[in-house]
C-alpha cells in the first residue's frame, strides 16, 4: 500500500489524460471543421459577390499590355476545353504586328465585356458544380469570333495565324494550375462555400413563389427538412416542422407552397464531393423581407 | 510487485467500470457534435402566378361535354383574372384526360410544368340535374388536393364553375374566393350631360347584366349589404335625394327612415342590420346610424362640417368616415358611438371615400392630389399607405369579399369619354379593366352569394 497512493495519482492521471487527449481525439476533427463554416456563412453571406472578385485579380495586370493579356485571361478562367476551339481567336500574337488598327476595337468591346459579366455571375457555378461549365462554354467561342474578323481586316498573312494556335495552348495550360490552388483551398474543408450555398438558395428562391396576399403573408414562415440524393435529387419526401399541428389555411398554403418549390426545383446542382454536408438540409423560408414589414 | 500488479489489475477493472458508461456517453453525445446540419435561409421567392392545368371537363354525352368544356373555360378565365394563376395552354396537355376519377400520370404534367391540374367530369343525372365532379391534383406532390361534387339545374353550370373557382384559389392560397359573387353599378347610357343612369347588376366576370331600375331617376352609390342580397342606394325618385333599400330577390325597394333634409353616402354595417348614412341640414352633414330592424335613429357627429362617407370596421366598433373639420377634406376614425375621433390621414392631398376591407386589416380611399386621383390603401391607424393607381380621375373604390382585390371607376376626359371599371390587387398588380355593357360607375361588390 505503500506506493499505493502514488501508483493510484498517476494511473488516475494517466486515465484522465487519455480521457481528455485520446478518445475525442478523432471525433473533434469533424467538429472544429463544422464550426468555422456557419461562421464564413453568417458573415460574409451579403458580400458573396465581393469576396469573389479576387479572383478577377489577374486581370487588373493585363492593363500594361493590352491586347496580349487580355484575350489570353478571357479563355484562361471560362473555358478551358474550350481554348482548342478557340485557337483562332487568340489574335494576340496577329495585335502585335498590326498594332494600330485592330487594337482599339478589342479592347472596349470584347474585353471589358466577358471579364465582369460571367465572372460574378457564373463563378457560382464554377465552384460547385460540373454542369454549369456547358454554359460558359457557348459565351467565350462567340466572342473569340468576333475578334477573328477583326483579324482579318487587319490583313494579316494567314501564317500568323498559325503562330498563335501553337502559342495559344500555352496560356490555356495556366489556366488549370489556376483552378488546382482553388480547389485545394476549398477543398480543405468539407462545407460548401459561401457561393456555393449562395447558388443553392438561387436555385430554390427561383421556384419559390410565397402566398402573397395573406394579411399575415410576412409572419408565414415554413421551416422543413430536405434529404438529397448524390445526383441533387430529392431521396425522400420532405418533411415540414410543425405539419401536425392544426393549420390556418394560409399556413397551410404557405406551407405547401415552400414544398412546390423544393420539388419542382429538384435536383439541385450541388458539389457531389461534398456530399456528405448537404445530403440533409434544413431550409427555413422566411418570407418577412419580401413584404418589407 | 505482486502488490503492484494487484493493485494494477485492481485499478484496470475500476478503470473499466468506470469507462463503460463514460464511453457510452461519449459514443451517444459526440455524434451530435459532429453532425453539422446545414441549414439554408431563404428570405427572396419570386412573385409569379402559379401554372396550372384546367382540363375540360369530361361529360357523359355530348351536351354534357360541352357544358364540361365551357366550365373549363370559365374557370380557366376566373383564375386567371385573379392574377394568381396561370393557367396552361390545353395544347400543351400531354395527357388527354378520359377517367378523371383515376390519378392522372403525373409525369406528363411535370413536364410542362403545370404545379397543380384540375380534372372533373360532367354526368346528366336521370332526374335532369347535373352531377359536376372535380378534383385538384398537386402534380409535384402526386397527390389530390380536393375533390368535390355538385348537382344543379343544366342551365346553373356558370354559377357552379364559379364555385369550383373559389374552391380551388381557397385550397392554394388560402383565402376565401371571390368569383361567386356579383357586382352591382350604375349604368350610363346617352350623351355626356345627359346621361341616363341605372343601376345594373352582373357576375363578377361581367356575364348576365341586367338593369334594377327603369332609368326614370337618377341613382348614385349603390351599396351591397355584407350579408345577403339586399342594396342600399341614393335615388331622386321622390324629387329630392333619398337613400333607399332594393331587394335583389323581391325587387322590393323602400326608403330607409325619414328624415328632415337630404340623405347620401349610406353603407350597411357589417351584420347587414344597420345602415349608416349622411344628413345635410344647412350647411353641413353629420352621421346618422339607421337600425333596419327598429327603424331606430342614432346621431353620430354633430359638426359644423361636412362629415359622410361613413364606413364600419368589420367588427362594427369603429367607424371610418371623410371630413372637412379640418379645412380639408380627411379621413377620421371613431368609435361606433360617436366617441373618440381622430383623423388618420396625414398625407399631402385630400382624402375621401374611405372603404374599409371586410377583413379589417385596410381602409381603401381615393385621394386628389395635384389634380389627379388616386385610389390607395392605408391600415387602420393611417400607417402604410400605398397607392394602387393613379390617373385623370379614379373614384369609388370597393373590396371584393375576400380583402383581396378591389374594383373601382375611371373616367377618361373628352366628349366620348366615360366611366368604366377596373379591378386591381391589393398589391397594385393585375390592373384590368372589368367589362360592363355600355358605361359603368360606382361599382359594389357583393359578398359570396352562398
Amino acid at each position: 500500500m505503500r506506493g499505493g497512493v502514488p501508483l493510484s495519482v498517476l494511473l488516475h492521471v494517466a486515465i484522465i489524460t487519455i480521457a481528455v487527449v485520446g478518445l475525442p481525439a478523432p471525433k473533434l476533427e469533424p467538429v472544429e471543421i463544422a464550426t468555422p463554416i456557419p461562421v464564413e456563412i453568417f458573415e460574409i453571406d451579403e458580400f458573396t459577390r465581393i469576396t469573389r472578385a479576387p479572383e478577377p485579380e489577374a486581370e487588373p495586370a493585363p492593363p500594361d499590355p493590352e491586347p496580349e493579356p487580355e484575350p489570353q485571361e478571357a479563355p484562361e478562367p471560362e473555358p478551358q476545353p474550350v481554348a482548342e476551339p478557340t485557337p483562332p481567336a487568340p489574335p494576340p500574337p496577329p495585335a502585335e504586328p498590326t498594332p494600330p488598327p485592330p487594337a482599339p476595337e478589342p479592347e472596349p468591346a470584347p474585353t471589358p465585356d466577358p471579364e465582369p459579366e460571367p465572372e460574378p455571375q457564373e463563378t457560382v457555378n464554377v465552384a460547385p458544380p460540373q454542369p454549369p461549365a456547358p454554359k460558359l462554354r457557348p459565351t467565350p467561342p462567340k466572342r473569340p469570333v468576333q475578334q477573328e474578323p477583326s483579324f482579318d481586316a487587319g490583313r494579316i498573312a494567314a501564317l500568323l495565324d498559325k503562330l498563335p494556335d501553337e502559342r495559344q495552348p500555352a496560356p490555356a495550360q495556366p489556366a488549370p494550375t489556376q483552378t488546382v490552388p482553388q480547389q485545394s483551398r476549398i477543398g480543405a474543408q468539407t462545407s460548401l462555400t459561401i457561393s456555393e450555398l449562395d447558388f443553392m438558395r438561387q436555385q430554390i428562391s427561383a421556384c419559390w413563389s410565397p402566398p402573397v396576399g395573406a394579411t399575415n403573408a410576412a409572419d408565414l414562415r415554413v421551416t422543413m427538412m430536405i434529404w438529397l440524393n448524390r445526383d441533387g435529387s430529392l431521396s425522400r419526401a420532405p418533411q415540414v416542422k410543425g405539419s401536425n399541428f392544426v393549420l390556418s389555411p394560409y399556413q397551410q398554403a404557405a406551407q405547401e407552397a415552400a414544398l412546390r418549390a423544393v420539388r419542382r426545383c429538384a435536383p439541385y446542382r450541388l458539389p457531389v464531393e461534398k456530399y456528405a454536408s448537404w445530403r440533409e438540409i434544413e431550409l427555413n423560408f422566411d418570407p418577412s423581407q419580401m413584404f418589407g414589414r | 510487485m505482486r502488490g503492484y500488479r494487484q493493485i494494477l489489475a485492481g485499478h484496470l477493472t475500476r478503470l473499466a467500470l468506470l469507462m463503460a458508461p463514460l464511453m457510452a456517453v461519449a459514443v451517444l453525445v459526440m455524434p451530435g457534435a459532429a453532425l453539422a446540419q446545414l441549414r439554408i435561409d431563404i428570405t427572396q421567392g419570386t412573385i409569379e402566378p402559379l401554372p396550372l392545368a384546367v382540363t375540360d371537363f369530361v361529360g357523359s354525352d355530348d351536351a354534357a361535354t360541352q357544358t364540361g368544356d365551357q366550365m373549363a373555360g370559365v374557370i380557366r378565365s376566373n383564375l386567371e383574372r385573379s392574377g394568381l394563376f396561370r393557367p396552361l395552354s390545353e395544347a400543351a396537355f400531354i395527357q388527354k384526360i378520359t377517367d378523371p376519377n383515376s390519378a392522372p400520370r403525373f409525369g406528363d404534367w411535370r413536364i410542362i410544368d403545370a404545379q397543380a391540374l384540375l380534372t372533373g367530369s360532367v354526368t346528366q343525372e336521370a332526374d335532369g340535374r347535373l352531377r359536376v365532379e372535380f378534383r385538384l391534383w398537386d402534380v409535384f406532390g402526386e397527390e389530390q388536393l380536393i375533390g368535390l361534387q355538385y348537382f344543379t339545374k343544366p342551365d346553373n353550370w356558370r354559377r357552379v364553375s364559379h364555385i369550383i373557382s373559389d374552391a380551388i384559389y381557397e385550397r392554394l392560397t388560402g383565402e376565401t374566393g371571390y368569383f361567386d359573387t356579383r357586382v352591382v353599378f350604375v349604368a350610363e347610357t346617352g350623351n355626356k350631360g345627359q346621361r341616363v343612369k341605372r343601376l345594373a347588376l352582373m357576375d363578377q366576370d361581367g356575364h348576365n347584366p341586367r338593369f334594377l331600375t327603369n332609368g326614370g331617376a337618377l341613382v348614385l352609390t349603390p351599396r351591397f349589404s355584407p350579408t345577403n342580397q339586399e342594396i342600399t342606394y341614393l335615388s331622386y325618385a321622390g324629387g329630392s335625394p333619398r337613400v333607399y333599400l332594393f331587394n335583389i330577390e323581391t325587387q322590393q325597394q323602400e326608403v330607409v327612415g325619414e328624415f328632415p333634409g337630404m340623405t347620401f353616402a349610406p353603407r350597411f354595417s357589417p351584420d347587414g342590420d344597420k345602415v349608416i348614412m349622411s344628413l345635410q341640414r344647412g350647411g353641413n352633414a353629420n352621421i346618422y346610424e339607421l337600425d333596419l330592424r327598429t327603424r331606430g335613429t342614432r346621431r353620430l357627429t354633430s359638426s359644423p362640417s361636412i362629415d359622410t362617407s361613413p364606413t364600419y370596421g368589420p367588427a362594427g366598433r369603429e367607424i371610418a368616415f371623410e371630413s372637412d373639420r379640418g379645412g380639408t377634406q380627411q379621413i377620421y376614425v371613431m368609435n361606433s358611438n360617436g366617441s373618440n375621433v381622430r383623423r388618420i390621414s396625414f398625407g399631402e392631398g385630400r382624402y375621401s371615400t374611405p372603404v374599409w376591407s371586410p377583413r379589417g386589416d385596410m381602409i381603401a380611399f381615393t385621394k386628389q392630389y395635384k389634380g389627379r386621383f388616386l385610389i390607395g390603401v392605408m391600415r387602420p391607424d393611417g400607417t402604410g399607405e400605398r397607392i394602387l393607381t393613379e390617373g385623370y380621375h379614379n373614384e369609388g373604390p370597393t373590396w371584393a369579399p375576400n380583402g383581396r382585390v378591389l374594383m373601382f371607376f375611371r373616367e377618361t376626359p373628352g366628349v366620348r369619354g366615360g366611366p368604366s371599371l377596373w379591378s386591381v390587387d391589393l398589391t397594385g398588380y393585375n390592373e384590368r379593366q372589368v367589362v360592363t355593357p355600355g358605361f359603368g360607375s360606382d361599382p359594389a361588390w357583393s359578398p359570396l352569394i352562398r
